[in-house]
């Protein structure tokens, strides 16, 4: 009885309360089609990066000059590009780099951007002024514009491109914390810690932000697929991954000039990108979905 | 048919693979080519048309007060009958590469050429049999001291807006050029240690030279010195390169940036040289510059008839266009400096001798021309020149053979040892060069093959694209390992430029193996002013070897270039240098 007691007052009974409520958000997720196909592509995109070494059949960056823009078949079931290299070796091998830069972009872009917002939001006053007159500066320039400056400024090369990309979208999560913060705080369960004597960090951390952290889950995975399409763009533009590093979108780039009549060396990098970027959409979606209160019985 | 299919084709596939990227794609800029006259890459059959470098050697021994560069001419027509010019007609021309300054003074992208020679005409024609004619001079001679040039000069020439051409608009021009507040980045190059003109008589100008200038006449047959008219420059100031007017047989109408320019026939002229097929003005009413830097894209409007004349067919299309009766492909060999890698020859590692000879050994030439050129173009190159310009030192040839085992063992025991990637280092440090290079789709595949090629003797090429200045500027600043470079040139003068000591200069210099020997400074300042030919060449074949027995530069392949026509287009013929085409006696019949 007394275990009983304490947990429904103590921290234990909160976790377990968000274990069930993550169970079922999972279970809503899964009856939603768009989201479960969502979820089988993505895992298997990330079996095929983890794996990539061992399932690749050739090795990525070994150019075999009599290869050369060889059309899908058996032995290159994604045909090979100009300098004899094997597509789908390549593809695998890029799912590697773009999934990470992808996770990386949107983790930089999420701590800085949730940190800012949280206090924007929780204090006001000045220092929200200051914070969110910055993240209007910067949301004034189009993502992939300001990313390509930053790159410019820092250099070509796919570090940089992850730094640049994350920079560029903490304006999105800072914002969407400080508005979801500015009403979690009206919150009685708010007021009584602060009652109960907590510090401002802790009413912060422990409090607002797993109250507040639905909408987050949501953007930042939609966030991964906007990534991985920005520096896939900042590739193709020669500023990310460099030769011979097969970031996919570094080899629709390279494959373009010859697009006329090898189509498969740029079509397929672009297919890839196109799979990442929808399945983790779809996915997304689905997590929108389900983590909707509106939409709990 | 086939023509509007492949453009959809290739529309649904670039819509299929690029998804969100069109926009990225749709905003990539055009990037700048390398050299201050950068060339595409050449690539094409090295066919009939290829010239023998045994025979411009002879030419070049041929007397000069002419220096006579022994550029090639391998303008190969088609050996089709041209029928009988007619007159009228828009000649859309598709450019590899967007003007950006029409002010011949002032511009100093090879692309430029092709615009403002139709526009402007220089004092003097290198006709396709290499000797030098008359063009606006009708004469002219040297003092005794070689520190003069006296030039006759036509008295029935008008600019487009009716200024007279004489000798004060030569002078204009030139002192233009010099004064540095002019900015002059191609045609400062060209006029050595000019210092003044006289006005003889309204149409005698003589030229005068603090030292000999023995590469003189060459550069006065280039775009970048043509005659341009005073009271426009006056009238238009830093805007002349957007408002050009000279004496050409086609006049400036129209220039949009990064998209095109037109030009429209000057009916009242009726002075061309003799080295053109007919006299009066030129057939075509009107030829339009289109920017088309895509490769790809250039031959697929070629293909559906949007252009009816291209720059550099890809090499991997050029025998399907030979088989295809819409079409004739122009091939013409440039002289200059081939595709190559400079090297810095101050910033570890590749400031060892061993290094740099190690990669001239390990480079396997033939392979990247079959990788980059299609194997149908360019060929081998051995040095700083091409073999066809004037000047070519053959001994170099001998130099460096593909041999990976001598370059492993050069490396091995200067102490680079390989290490568990293959790649090698040395007391901890790795054996890493920074390569450069413009951000050019051929070019990125040049240094892809040639990093493949170093990694297997375990040199590890860190490949950086970036934009053409800003390669210059990092090169001249000496912060790279390996730079591509090349250019064409119908004198061996250029080597001065890029590899005489004080053209190191941070930013601006072209020098960037930053290497500083006596023997070579001398060599390329003697040539600059030497004015007997036979002892001119020489020095530059000392020069040649120095440069290349301390590798200065890897070179890798001489390209040709390989322009694309629609068959109803004729007459036009590739100038000596393959800079641009000649289109006064270009006519298109269908």
């Amino acid at each position: 009885m007394q275990i009983t007691v304490r947990g429904r007052i103590g921290p234990a009974s909160r976790r377990h309360g968000q274990e069930g409520r993550l169970a079922s958000t999972f279970r809503r997720l899964l009856q939603n089609r768009g989201a479960t196909i969502g979820l089988a592509v993505l895992s298997f995109l990330v079996v095929i990066a983890v794996l990539a070494p061992q399932l690749a059949p050739y090795d990525p960056v070994d150019m075999v000059p009599d290869d050369r823009f060889l059309l899908p078949s058996g032995a290159h079931p994604l045909g090979t590009d100009q300098f004899g290299r094997d597509l789908l070796s390549r593809i695998m091998h890029g799912a590697r780099i773009s999934l990470t830069v992808g996770l990386i972009s949107v983790g930089i872009a999420a701590v800085i951007g949730v940190v800012l917002g949280l206090l924007a939001g929780y204090y006001s006053g000045w220092l929200d002024a200051v914070i969110m007159r910055s993240i209007d500066v910067m949301m004034a320039f189009p993502g992939i514009l300001l990313a390509l400056v930053i790159v410019a400024v820092l250099g070509a090369g796919i570090t940089n491109v992850m730094i640049a990309v994350g920079i560029s979208s903490v304006p999105t999560y800072a914002r969407l914390t400080r508005g979801c913060v500015l009403s979690a705080k009206e919150f009685l369960y708010v007021d009584a810690a602060r009652t109960l004597g907590c510090r401002d960090r802790r009413i912060l951390f422990r409090h607002i932000l797993p109250n507040v952290l639905a909408p987050l889950i949501v953007v930042s995975t939609l966030g991964v697929a906007g990534a991985i399409l920005s520096s896939a763009a900042l590739s193709f533009l020669g500023l990310g991954a460099q030769p011979p590093s097969p970031e996919w979108g570094a080899m629709l780039s390279g494959g373009r000039a010859y697009l006329r009549d090898s189509w498969w060396i740029a079509t397929f990098p672009g297919l890839a990108i196109m799979l990442a970027v929808l399945s983790i959409n779809m996915l997304g979606d689905g997590l929108r979905d389900a983590l909707d209160p509106r939409m709990k019985v | 048919m086939s023509a509007t299919r492949i453009t959809r084709r290739q529309l649904l596939v670039i819509g299929a693979s690029s998804l969100g990227l069109l926009t990225a794609a749709a905003c990539s800029s055009p990037s700048t080519p390398p050299s201050p006259t950068a060339q595409p890459p050449a690539a094409t059959q090295a066919a009939a048309a290829t010239k023998a470098p045994a025979a411009t050697a002879a030419a070049t021994a041929a007397p000069a007060a002419t220096a006579q560069p022994a550029a090639t001419q391998a303008a190969a027509q088609p050996a089709a009958a041209e029928p009988a010019p007619v007159k009228g007609g828009e000649l859309v021309y598709g450019l590899y590469y967007a003007p950006d300054n029409l002010d011949p003074h002032v511009a100093y992208l090879s692309v430029v050429q092709n615009v403002i020679m139709n526009i402007f005409e220089p004092l003097v024609w290198q006709g396709p049999d290499l000797k030098f004619y008359p063009g606006l001079a009708t004469s002219w001679k040297t003092s005794d001291d070689g520190l003069s040039w006296t030039f006759q000069l036509r008295k029935d020439v008008k600019f487009h807006d009716g200024t007279p051409f004489n000798a004060a608009a030569v002078k204009f021009g030139l002192d233009r050029i010099a004064d540095p507040a002019t900015k002059s980045l191609g045609a400062v190059t060209l006029i050595g240690k000019y210092s003044g003109s006289d006005i003889v008589d309204d149409y005698t100008v003589k030229i005068n030279f603090k030292e000999p200038h023995a590469a003189f006449l060459d550069g006065l047959c280039q775009g970048f010195l043509g005659i341009a008219s005073p009271t426009a420059i006056k009238k238009y100031g830093q805007d002349f390169g957007f408002h050009p007017v000279g004496t050409g047989p086609f006049v400036f109408k129209e220039f949009i940036q990064n998209d095109h320019v037109t030009v429209e026939r000057n009916p009242d002229y009726n002075w061309a040289p003799s080295i053109f097929k007919h006299q009066g003005p030129a057939y075509l009413d009107r030829i339009v510059f289109k920017a088309i830097p895509e490769s790809a894209v250039r031959l697929a409007t070629l293909e559906t008839g949007e252009t009816n004349l291209i720059d550099d067919v890809p090499g991997k299309e050029i025998g399907r266009l030979r088989q295809d009766k819409r079409f004739n492909i122009i091939e013409a060999a440039m002289p200059g400096m081939p595709e190559q890698w400079l090297t810095n020859t101050e910033k570890a590692p590749s400031n060892e001798l061993a290094v740099r000879q190690a990669m001239c050994y390990a480079i396997d030439r033939p392979a990247i021309i079959k990788a980059v050129w299609f194997g149908v173009s360019a060929k081998p190159a051995s040095g700083p020149l091409n073999a066809v310009t004037l000047g070519y030192d053959k001994s170099i040839e001998a130099l460096y053979k593909f041999d990976q085992a001598k370059a492993k063992q050069l490396l091995e025991d200067a102490g680079w040892k390989a290490g568990a990637d293959g790649f090698r280092a040395k007391g901890g440090v790795p054996l890493k060069l920074t390569t450069m290079y413009a951000a050019v789709t051929w070019l990125d595949d040049m240094a892809q093959v040639l990093q493949s090629q170093m990694k297997q003797v375990g040199i590890n090429l860190d490949l950086q694209k970036m934009a053409g200045p800003a390669k210059n500027a990092a090169a001249s600043r000496g912060e790279h390992h390996l730079a591509h470079m090349s250019g064409p040139s119908s004198d061996p003068n250029m080597l001065d430029r890029f590899f005489n000591s004080k053209n190191i200069v941070p930013n601006t210099g072209w020098n960037f193996s930053r290497f500083k020997d006596a023997a070579l400074d001398d060599a390329l300042n003697k040539g600059n002013t030497e004015m007997d030919v036979a002892k001119r060449l020489q020095l530059y074949a000392q020069a040649q070897q120095i440069i290349m027995k301390n590798v200065l530069t890897v070179p890798v392949a001489e390209g040709l270039r390989m322009f694309g026509t629609r068959s109803e287009v004729y007459g036009v013929r590739p100038d000596p240098r393959a800079f641009y085409l000649w289109m006064y006696d270009a006519f298109i019949k269908k």
